[in-house]
């Protein structure tokens, strides 16, 4: 176990200083900031172009009344003219708006937040082992008395880690962002990060089983492709392939960005159930890179 | 008991270049061992099978009498690759400590295992520098030291001394002597005949992934470099450069 523990410790302490990934990261911070400066622009015109709360109905009605080259009326009608329809008071619709306009900015940062956690989920799992093959660095440590599955179980763990890092901040943005644009905190916001974090694992351990078997830039792009949402619309006919869906992993029930847009929650049950799925994928994959890296030659 | 035995290994990789040929090597407790050959003789192959980073195709080898797949006999066991790729992220320090830990050395006894190490291999001054920033021989001598962070009882140097400078060589060959005073078993492999010449009791050619020869050294009056590289061209056939 300690082995495990000191090779995830050496992986994550080996991840950040892989200058592409932290490149990678400056890149997506970067681009956070100006993402969030750009919709902070929007959200300030949309609120610039909220309908005014009227005048005061009397007062409009003395000005009405009042000014002699304005339309005749009575005070009645201009009372009338003053007023928003009974049914909604005037400042409801501009509150939905903001609301809606909202959720929808959240929805977006968080699409661009799962997108860059993505890429670094595939990162990672692609080059966890591969590198170190290349580089030679693996023999120094399997030389020890370490066995092949500690090493995969420990890079494994340093991508948790770093991916469990990622979803810890983008949570914390998510906070600070609804903070900043005083936005209402959407249910979503509770377990959205978590599900990214969930669908990392998948992303990063079927990376890390595909690096076994192919060069690592296949084995980061291919995750993406393989996917049983491809293959979603053909349950309902008759065509075979549909299996696939199945059989290859379904990434879009972790993506909150519906959730976020509806304001809807997900219950518990359903986020302890994408919980455990995420798991249990990520340890078949794992599994299948265990039985290939036992016998895969390292130099 | 011998240290290190193979019986008929044999290995050709992937589009047919038979590194090793039925390899059958016995190397006894306490003896310094030459593994010597030109390049391409399988020499490096024969290392990487004793590790169990490939695989052989036919036939078996033991360390301490145990299947290489085991992982309980690398507790005695160092190793120093031909090319010496350690992690840059770590200072000297950090990265044998790191070693150690991965050795089962007790964490209480790491550092002061390091300090010893780093002395052994006068990197003292540069333990607490960044890996990257170091020189070329200067990483050689820091992957010495963590092959003997564990005190093994048996040390695998694969081309020990390719990137050292004289002084680093000379510094080498007292630490190799030292050893096996202490009745340590060290199998080196090179092509540096002066080098194995210097310090070994016994030593194997090969070539072509075949034993050609096995000589015992300690039976000669004296070992010279020029007596050693008769055996070795009468042994594998070829030339001598006039």
């Amino acid at each position: 176990m300690s082995n495990i523990l000191m090779i995830a410790r050496d992986s994550v302490r080996a991840l950040m200083h892989r200058r592409l990934l932290l490149a990678l990261m400056v890149v997506m911070l970067i681009l956070t900031v100006i993402f969030s400066i750009v919709l902070s622009q929007i959200n300030s015109r949309i609120v610039g172009s909220a309908p005014q709360p009227p005048p005061a109905a009397a007062a409009v009605a003395e000005q009405g009344l009042g000014a002699p080259d304005e339309e005749p009326g009575t005070f009645q009608e201009a009372l009338e003219r003053a007023q928003p329809p009974p049914e909604r008071t005037p400042t409801e619709p501009t509150l939905q708006d903001m609301q809606a306009a909202g959720a929808q900015m959240l929805s977006q940062f968080y699409v661009f937040t799962a997108f860059g956690g993505m890429v670094i989920a595939l990162f990672i799992g692609a080059t966890a082992v591969s590198c170190d093959v290349r580089s030679g660095a693996i023999t120094m440590i399997l030389s020890r008395p370490v066995t092949r599955w500690q090493f995969l179980a420990g890079k494994f763990g340093g991508a948790m880690m770093v991916l469990f890092g990622y979803s810890l901040l983008t949570a914390i943005a998510l906070v600070v962002f609804t903070q900043i644009h005083e936005l209402d905190v959407v249910p979503a916001l509770r377990y959205a990060p978590w599900l990214m974090f969930c669908q990392n694992l998948i992303y990063a351990s079927f990376a890390l089983a595909l690096s076994m078997l192919m060069p690592p830039i296949l084995a980061g792009i291919l995750p993406v492709f393989i996917s049983g949402d491809l293959f979603f619309g053909l349950i309902s006919s008759e065509n075979p392939i549909h299996y696939l869906h199945f059989l290859f992993p379904t990434y879009g029930p972790f993506n909150a960005t519906n959730q976020f847009a509806s304001g809807a929650l997900v219950g518990w049950s359903e986020v302890a159930t994408l919980t455990v799925y995420a798991l249990d994928l990520a340890v078949i994959f794992l599994l299948l890179a265990m039985w290939r890296f036992r016998s895969k030659a390292v130099v | 008991m011998s240290v290190i035995r193979t019986d008929k290994l044999s290995k050709t990789y992937k589009g047919g270049a038979e590194a090793l040929k039925g390899l059958d090597l016995e190397v006894e407790a306490a003896e310094v061992f030459g593994f010597i050959g030109p390049n391409g003789a399988g020499k490096s192959t024969t290392i990487q099978l004793l590790l169990n980073f490939i695989r052989p195709d036919t036939g078996s080898a033991l360390l301490f009498g145990e299947a290489v797949e085991a992982t309980d006999h690398r507790k005695r066991l160092g190793y120093l690759p031909e090319s010496v790729n350690l992690h840059t992220h770590y200072t000297g320090r950090r990265l044998l400590e790191f070693y150690a830990g991965l050795s089962g050395i007790a964490a209480a006894n790491r550092a002061q295992r390091a300090e010893e190490m780093l002395d052994l291999v006068s990197l003292r001054d540069a333990a607490d520098r960044r890996i990257s920033k170091y020189s070329k021989g200067m990483v050689q001598r820091l992957g010495l030291a963590q092959a003997l962070m564990n005190d093994p009882e048996l040390l695998i140097l694969d081309e020990p001394t390719s990137n050292l400078d004289p002084v680093g060589r000379r510094d080498f060959r007292d630490i190799v002597l030292k050893l096996r005073e202490r009745g340590k078993t060290v199998f080196i492999s090179s092509h540096i005949l002066s080098e194995v010449g210097s310090v070994c009791d016994r030593v194997a050619i090969l070539h072509n992934g075949e034993l050609k020869r096995l000589e015992d050294l300690r039976s000669w009056e004296e070992v010279s470099t020029q007596a050693l590289e008769d055996l070795f061209f009468d042994t594998i056939g070829g030339r001598r450069a006039q």
